[in-house]
């Protein structure tokens, strides 16, 4: 596998934003979930829907989440996702890893840069 | 893994719904919940980037970005474009040429399978040659020369017709097929609806087009019924005479037409591209060989009774095998040897029977049939080749130059893109990416570029006669200015690209005064092998334009100036025997009389005329089979001594008194006498000619130039025209102060009324015939002259934009030094002397390189060694001349360096 190192910042941050909402909201199904991340996000991902499901497929891949036909709460099939406990591990240490990152980047916006 | 499409369905179905309920009709719906979900492209895209497919995407990205920096500079991207369309366009042009000559194989089926056999003696005398049956019909093989082999000198590729059936039955023993086949006389004059044309007819064995593997396109192919003796002649057309002849008309089958006037019946067209097993000599019929030799047609235009050509002395068939699917030619060698071995050594004169001098019989690759191109231009190809490697080398580290500084602006944006942590594997693939843009498109220039410059080589290597080589833009070809191109792009992208993505997060456009010393010297580095590389085509095309000269100022022995000389067969309306040897020496005659002309005469060879022809001959007759000398033959007409000026040394000339005379008598040159008869007297003497004729020699002609102009003069003799073998056409030759194409409308008169319905061809001026022997030094001399222009034009440049770029760096430097005072003369100085220090590395380089390369060409080289110091001398000089002219214009832009400018500039 050669992926790249340095996903970019829009893909990473939905990463993190799927494994946040499935962690509070438990078993989601994409619909659900498309749903739950524009509420949440006061509309402000402007992001086509359907850009979730490889997301989605991608996260599954890594083993983090998992998912199962079901029935949707309109009795049609859905597909529900789930955070697996290697989700759970990774979603703390990715929350970590952005606490610094936005620490710094709000340090050096706010603070000041020093001369190179 | 993929993503699931039901998912995708149902997803769409939850938003459609939404959106009905929001009260949106159900079409509506549809579009909204389409919108929102994302057009399938953009899922798409995703779903490439989890398959890991980012590269395509990365690729897409930075094509448009190529095309959009070309856009931005499109001088400089014409500039680098035409550079390369000219390095790729003459390299495709000369592989094209190379690949039609020497690697395109037969268009029948399968050709890597097919074989030819030949056969050699292992020590096979060269001056001399043996007879191999001891009686006077016996023949050396016919066709000694026209494969290209290692070592054609020893090679022959004849064997006789019973031989050959032996040989053909073992072979089917095996499941080997194999087929012989035989040139008529070359041309024949073929008559069709009424009208004489001339065109080229082989014999062929029995099963040869089943072993090519060919079908017949129409009609048939002939059957072992028009093989048996008795059989009516059948012919078998080529696509190409049936479309100029027959229109592709169905009437063509069935039809009659003449050879040599015997009459033949069309039954079949062979398949298009097929055009027989010679290239450079493309067939327009195919006849059943036993057919032809009863109608009386020989093989190798050899005037010699029907039933020799049949029986073991006479070795004419080549020989062609199909080598079944994982039969290697060794087997075949070793299934066949044995036979060849046995069937031969009845025929064999008592030399060659014995152990070391015995014929053997080998095999070599038959995919491209007879190809006696390759041997004689392949040498000049494979040299061409190099020449125009070494220049599309050099244009790569030209425009690799050019994109370096040009993308000195270049360099702000990359270290801004590479200080936001773009990866240096990107920037690298990006910059690549356009070098490699701009070499496409520099290829498919060049690739439009080609089919002129291979007409020009064509027409260059056939010398104004007919070289049936057609090079084609096929995938050989297309393959090659592709590989060549991806080549090029990479090796001028590569400096800039790693160059510039090494640069890191270093603050670009420092406010230093003193210029980045690293591009500097890559700038100087890429300059002196531009010259290094130019001076190993210069040197080259100084050589060979030497050896040109050298040859062409070559003593011929006879003056070629002011002759005219023409081709005409008085056969064809008619004419034969005695009435032809009296026609041809009535218009002599009439010709040498004509205004304005001082002489005339005719030979059946023209001197240097790239034909020739030879007989062995003994002196005295004697009967030892050892002691014939090989010497070149010519017949002539009276008055050929005096027509071409060539000095008579000893007794009398040939006259009008010996044309048809039963006392033949002979003129011997100098050599020949030298090697017969050292110093003594060889008036009066006998000469005996391999055919039994005997000759005595009336006189001794001062040397002259025959075949060849390399070398030592030629042993030769000639005897009157009407010789020994059958009276064909004649070149006739016309000494006269009027130009060659004021005298066409007289001579066509009086040839229309002597001989109407002759045709005259080859009508040309002797000096344009002595070229034929120069094709190869003339090709060489001239293309690489060429080459070396263009190469010298690049190292010029080349050195121009390294000064250009030194002094635009070095502004701020120089204006610094001029306010503290150097003077304006100083600044130029440096420009100049720096240039001329790249220019003499690059020389030291270039010396040797050429000396490297001096190997290669010595062969086609003459008078002039590789390691000639006055070329060298000159050549390097040149090269530095250039090279400080071309510094000349950045060295006045230092000079004009204002310092106040240049520190403002700060």
């Amino acid at each position: 596998m050669t992926t790249t190192k340095q996903p970019d910042v829009l893909r990473g941050t939905l990463d993190l934003l799927v494994l946040k909402t499935l962690d509070t909201m438990g078993p989601l199904h994409g619909y659900g979930l498309a749903r739950r991340l524009e509420q949440v996000s006061g509309e402000m991902l402007a992001m086509k829907q359907g850009t979730l499901y490889p997301a989605l497929l991608r996260l599954e891949q890594r083993g983090w989440i998992k998912a199962a036909w079901g029935a949707s709460e309109a009795n049609r099939k859905a597909r529900y996702y789930w955070l697996t406990a290697r989700g759970r591990r990774q979603l703390a240490q990715e929350t970590r890893a952005w606490d610094r990152m936005a620490g710094m980047i709000g340090r050096v916006l706010h603070g000041g840069v020093e001369k190179a | 893994m993929k993503l699931n499409r039901e998912e995708l369905q149902e997803h769409l179905a939850a938003l459609e719904a939404e959106y009905v309920e929001q009260g949106h009709t159900a079409a509506a719906a549809r579009r909204l919940a389409r919108v929102r979900l994302g057009g399938n492209d953009q899922i798409q895209e995703e779903r490439r980037e989890v398959w890991r497919w980012r590269h395509l995407d990365n690729l897409r990205r930075d094509l448009g970005y190529a095309f959009r920096a070309i856009r931005r500079a499109p001088g400089f991207a014409a500039v680098v474009i035409l550079t390369l369309a000219l390095g790729i366009g003459a390299n495709t042009a000369v592989f094209s040429v190379f690949s039609a000559a020497l690697l395109r194989p037969l268009a029948v089926a399968n050709p890597e399978q097919l074989s030819l056999l030949y056969w050699a003696t292992p020590r096979f005398p060269r001056d001399r040659h043996i007879e191999l049956s001891g009686s006077n019909t016996g023949l050396v093989a016919a066709s000694s020369a026209g494969i290209h082999t290692p070592n054609p000198e020893e090679a022959n590729y004849s064997i006789s017709c019973p031989v050959f059936e032996t040989l053909q039955e073992q072979a089917a023993r095996r499941g080997i097929s194999a087929f012989g086949f035989a040139p008529l006389n070359v041309p024949e004059t073929i008559g069709v609806h009424e009208s004489a044309i001339a065109a080229n007819a082989t014999l062929i064995s029995d099963g040869s087009f089943a072993g090519l593997g060919l079908a017949p396109l129409q009609g048939r192919f002939p059957g072992s019924n028009d093989f048996r003796a008795g059989a009516p002649l059948t012919a078998v057309i080529s696509y190409a005479f049936w479309t100029a002849q027959f229109a592709r008309s169905a009437d063509a089958l069935g039809s009659s037409i003449t050879i040599e006037r015997r009459p033949a019946t069309i039954i079949g067209i062979a398949p298009p591209g097929f055009d027989g097993l010679e290239l450079g000599q493309p067939d327009a019929m195919w006849l059943p060989a036993r057919a032809a030799l009863q109608a009386g047609l020989m093989p190798w235009g050899d005037p010699r009774k029907t039933a020799p050509n049949l029986d073991e002395r006479y070795w004419w068939m080549q020989v062609m095998v199909r080598r079944p699917a994982g039969v290697a030619p060794a087997q075949i060698q070793a299934a066949l040897a044995p036979a060849f071995a046995a069937a031969i050594s009845d025929v064999l004169p008592n030399p060659l029977k014995q152990g070391e001098l015995r014929p053997q019989l080998k095999v070599i690759a038959g995919s491209m049939g007879i190809n006696d191109i390759a041997g004689q231009f392949g040498g000049s190809l494979q040299l061409l080749l190099l020449g125009v490697g070494l220049l599309l080398l050099l244009a790569c580290v030209n425009t690799s130059a050019l994109l370096f500084a040009h993308s000195v602006g270049r360099r702000r944006e990359i270290a801004l893109r590479l200080a936001l942590g773009a990866p240096r594997f990107r920037i690298i693939e990006q910059l690549l990416t356009e070098s490699l843009v701009l070499a496409g498109l520099g290829g498919c220039a060049g690739v439009l570029l080609t089919p002129i410059a291979s007409a020009l080589l064509v027409s260059l290597l056939s010398n104004g006669k007919a070289i049936p080589l057609q090079p084609t833009l096929d995938w050989r070809v297309l393959g090659f200015a592709a590989a060549a191109s991806l080549v090029t792009g990479v090796l001028f992208g590569m400096l800039p690209a790693f160059s510039y993505s090494r640069q890191g997060g270093r603050a670009p456009g420092s406010n230093r005064a003193t210029a980045d010393r690293a591009p500097l010297r890559a700038q100087r580095f890429m300059a002196a092998i531009q010259i290094a590389l130019s001076l190993v085509l210069l040197v080259g095309a100084s050589l060979f334009t030497r050896t040109l000269v050298k040859l062409e100022s070559q003593p011929l022995g006879f003056d070629p100036a002011h002759l005219t000389t023409f081709d005409l067969d008085a056969r064809s309306a008619g004419y034969g025997g005695e009435k032809l040897a009296d026609l041809y020496l009535r218009l002599q005659h009439q010709l040498a009389a004509l205004p304005g002309v001082s002489a005339a005469t005719a030979s059946q060879h023209t001197l240097l005329g790239g034909d020739s022809g030879g007989e062995d001959v003994r002196f005295p007759v004697s009967a030892d089979p050892l002691a014939w000398h090989g010497a070149g033959r010519n017949g002539v007409a009276p008055d050929f001594f005096a027509t071409m000026r060539i000095p008579l040394l000893l007794g009398r000339a040939i006259e009008d008194r010996d044309v048809g005379t039963n006392a033949p008598v002979a003129v011997i040159n100098q050599a020949l006498a030298q090697a017969a008869f050292g110093g003594a007297n060889p008036i009066g003497r006998q000469l005996e000619v391999k055919d039994a004729a005997v000759y005595t020699i009336v006189g001794v002609a001062a040397n002259t130039r025959y075949a060849t102009l390399k070398g030592e003069f030629a042993p030769a003799y000639f005897i009157p025209y009407t010789g020994t073998r059958a009276l064909q056409g004649l070149t006739f030759e016309v000494r006269s102060m009027l130009p060659t194409s004021d005298l066409r409308a007289s001579i066509a008169h009086e040839i229309a009324r002597l001989a109407s319905g002759t045709a005259v061809t080859n009508f040309q001026s002797q000096t344009d015939q002595d070229g034929a022997t120069l094709t190869n030094p003339r090709l060489l001399a001239k293309i690489m002259s060429v080459i070396s222009l263009l190469g010298l034009l690049l190292a010029g440049l080349g050195v121009e934009g390294a000064m250009a770029y030194a002094v635009a760096q070095r502004t701020k430097e120089i204006g610094i030094r001029m306010a503290l005072g150097a003077r304006t003369a100083q600044a130029a100085g440096d420009v100049l002397r720096e240039s001329a220090l790249v220019t003499l590395a690059g020389l030291a380089a270039g010396l040797i390189l050429a000396a490297a390369c001096s190997r290669l060409i010595a062969a086609e080289l003459y008078g002039v060694s590789p390691g000639d110091p006055l070329t060298l001398a000159g050549s390097a000089a040149a090269l530095l001349f250039v090279a400080l002219a071309a510094a000349w214009l950045p060295a006045r832009r230092a000079a004009q360096v204002d310092p106040l400018i240049a520190l403002r500039a700060e």
